[in-house]
């Protein structure tokens, strides 16, 4: 099945969205099997959500990662390069290896750059000195081994000033460390710093109302409009520019957990799919290319007006397939998508918020109940619910 | 007028010219290869038609037979109940696959979940986290109260208005007490409309 260079479908990327996408497409149109390529390299696929729990000690980071191979739906075809270039005009696209593939329609679901080298001397310090982030399945250990290990002083938890996976995950972890600290008497001797290249805690106001409470309740210090830029970790100081001044303000910490910026794969930004910023340029509501009508785009790599999640990319997908199934077979009944996201905020160990909004921030809650208040069973659903949800529903194009 | 042999060579002119074609030829040697075959497929048609024959003389035969299908057949035969249940049935056939389309994934989901062994390891592990500190709070429980009786069954000193006294003061007898003092208080209280 791999030998063929021309496809029905081509879905770059096989992480949350290529996979959904691909066993949607499957379980609509059988006829499809054998035609979709999803090209990625990865031969690991990892259930992110969960690295919150696993920065926290509370998870085993080992149950978030699969071989990829066991999740490719039977019928797709698993090409194992990574994408070079895009020729939307000739509808082909280039892989390292110089393969050129053609296909008839084009899903671009390439996920999310971290771009570490943007904060100097972070690279060369993550993991080592006191410096962690759950950002990265190499280092999301490392910060349960910093949170364990504290005994006091300057703890320093940041979020950058650009989009990023999960815009929940930089405050979840501070929520647990400081409930950690209390519980190994180390809170009465240290500070909590929450530094943020954004202006609010929260975009949603019932939700941020929610967190200043816990944030008040915590005696965490915040201090919005601040970027990370530099991070020297012999000396164990952190750089952060003030957005408003562009003032540089030096911070000493004991441990530092980085949100590292992030931005649109540099595939997809050379290429003429891309939005000026970069992302891919979709219609908000039906996720198809603005310029090129066979092309569509589906989750962290687009230019949505939402929060990149997995719960983002779930709504999205039956919205995307049904479009392209109706293209594809000249038929009416394109749907819409109305910027659903959802961002389950861990407040503490045994303690969630589940915020579900739309492209207006308005809540679209699941539940008959306020989701904006702190609940164990909430915090259940996300351990131990969604990551089943996860495998055996979303990626199977079911749920 | 009797017919001369030239007259019956003429008669024959066409039949002589078809089989001295090539093709005639071929397919008359072909039919004589297969006659065999056909001999033995036209005899065997030959017997079964004989014994249709014999067995539909055969009155008690036919009945047998006849009587047999009727009873497995009757089973079947649609009642004025079951048409109209058929019917009911087809109507409603759009809104049963709207419904089972919908039990569907949920149906998938669940056996997916119990095959993906990783996942069930997850969920079970999960449930022992859950119920591990319930149990023990009940496992301590069940042992205070054996130890309880235990002591009890032990202590055969006499009850004396002193000890019931002495336990009249203890804190938790006090609390209890004033509890169910508070409780028959409102509950004799009258109703509030």
């Amino acid at each position: 099945m791999n030998d063929l260079t021309d496809y029905k479908v081509i879905i770059v990327g096989g992480g949350s969205a290529g996979i959904t996408v691909a066993a949607r497409l499957l379980k609509e149109s059988r006829a499809l099997y054998g035609k979709i390529a999803i090209i990625d390299p990865a031969e690991k696929h990892y259930f992110q959500p969960l690295w919150t729990l696993v920065g926290g000690g509370v998870v085993d980071k080992k149950v978030t990662e699969r071989e990829q191979s066991t999740l490719i739906p039977d019928g797709i075809a698993w090409i194992k390069e990574a994408v070079e270039a895009f020729f939307p005009d000739e509808q082909s696209v280039v892989t390292a290896s110089g393969n050129k593939l053609s296909y008839d329609f084009l899903v671009v679901a390439a996920g999310i750059q971290i771009d570490w080298h943007k904060v100097k001397g972070l690279k060369e310090s993550i993991g080592k000195n006191g410096v962690c982030s759950n950002y990265s399945f190499d280092y999301v250990e490392s910060t349960w081994e910093n949170i364990r290990n504290f005994s006091g002083g300057n703890a320093l938890f940041t979020n950058p000033n650009t989009p990023v996976k999960c815009g929940g995950a930089p405050q979840k972890i501070m929520y647990l460390a400081d409930d950690y600290f209390r519980k190994s008497g180390v809170r009465s001797n240290s500070t909590i710093h929450f530094f943020s290249g954004a202006g609010s805690i929260f975009g949603v106001k019932k939700y941020a109302d929610t967190l200043n409470r816990v944030i008040e309740r915590k005696g965490i210090e915040t201090h919005y409009l601040h970027n990370l830029v530099e991070i020297n970790a012999p000396q164990k100081k952190a750089f952060f520019k003030n957005l408003s001044t562009d003032e540089l303000v030096i911070i000493s910490y004991d441990m530092i957990h980085v949100v590292p910026p992030m931005s649109s794969p540099d595939f997809i930004k050379k290429s003429p799919l891309a939005a000026d910023t970069g992302w891919v340029d979709v219609d908000l509501y039906t996720l198809r290319h603005k310029k090129y009508g066979n092309v569509f785009g589906i989750g962290d790599c687009t230019n949505l007006p939402t929060s990149k999640t997995g719960a983002a990319i779930r709504k999205q997908a039956p919205v995307l397939v049904q479009n392209l199934l109706c293209l594809m077979n000249q038929k009416t009944g394109m749907q819409k998508y109305n910027g659903y996201t959802s961002c389950p905020l861990v407040t503490g160990y045994g303690s969630l918020v589940l915020a579900e909004f739309d492209y207006d921030s308005k809540p679209d809650e699941s539940f008959p109940f306020d989701q904006a208040k702190e609940r164990y069973s909430m915090y259940l659903l996300k351990k131990q619910v969604l990551p089943i949800v996860y495998w055996n529903g979303m990626l199977k194009g079911l749920l | 007028m009797q017919k001369t042999t030239i007259d019956h060579l003429s008669n024959l002119q066409p039949l002589v010219s078809l089989l001295s074609q090539k093709e005639t030829q071929n397919s008359l040697i072909q039919t004589l290869e297969k006659l065999p075959e056909l001999v033995d497929q036209y005899s065997a048609l030959e017997r079964n038609i004989a014994f249709i024959k014999s067995v539909l003389n055969d009155k008690e035969s036919t009945e047998y037979l006849l009587g047999g299908l009727e009873d497995e057949i009757g089973k079947y035969i649609p009642t004025k109940d079951s048409l109209e249940a058929l019917m009911a049935l087809v109507h409603n056939l759009p809104k049963y696959t709207k419904y089972l389309s919908m039990v569907e994934p949920i149906m998938e989901f669940l056996l997916s979940t119990t095959r993906d062994q990783e996942s069930v390891d997850y969920l079970y592990k999960g449930a022992q986290e859950i119920a591990g500190p319930i149990q023990q709070k009940v496992e301590n429980g069940w042992d205070l109260i054996q130890r309880a009786k235990k002591e009890a069954d032990n202590d055969h000193s006499p009850v004396t208005f002193f000890t019931v006294f002495k336990l009249i003061k203890e804190p938790a007898v006090q609390r209890s007490i004033h509890f169910v003092k508070a409780l028959l208080t409102l509950a004799s209280e009258p109703k509030l409309k």
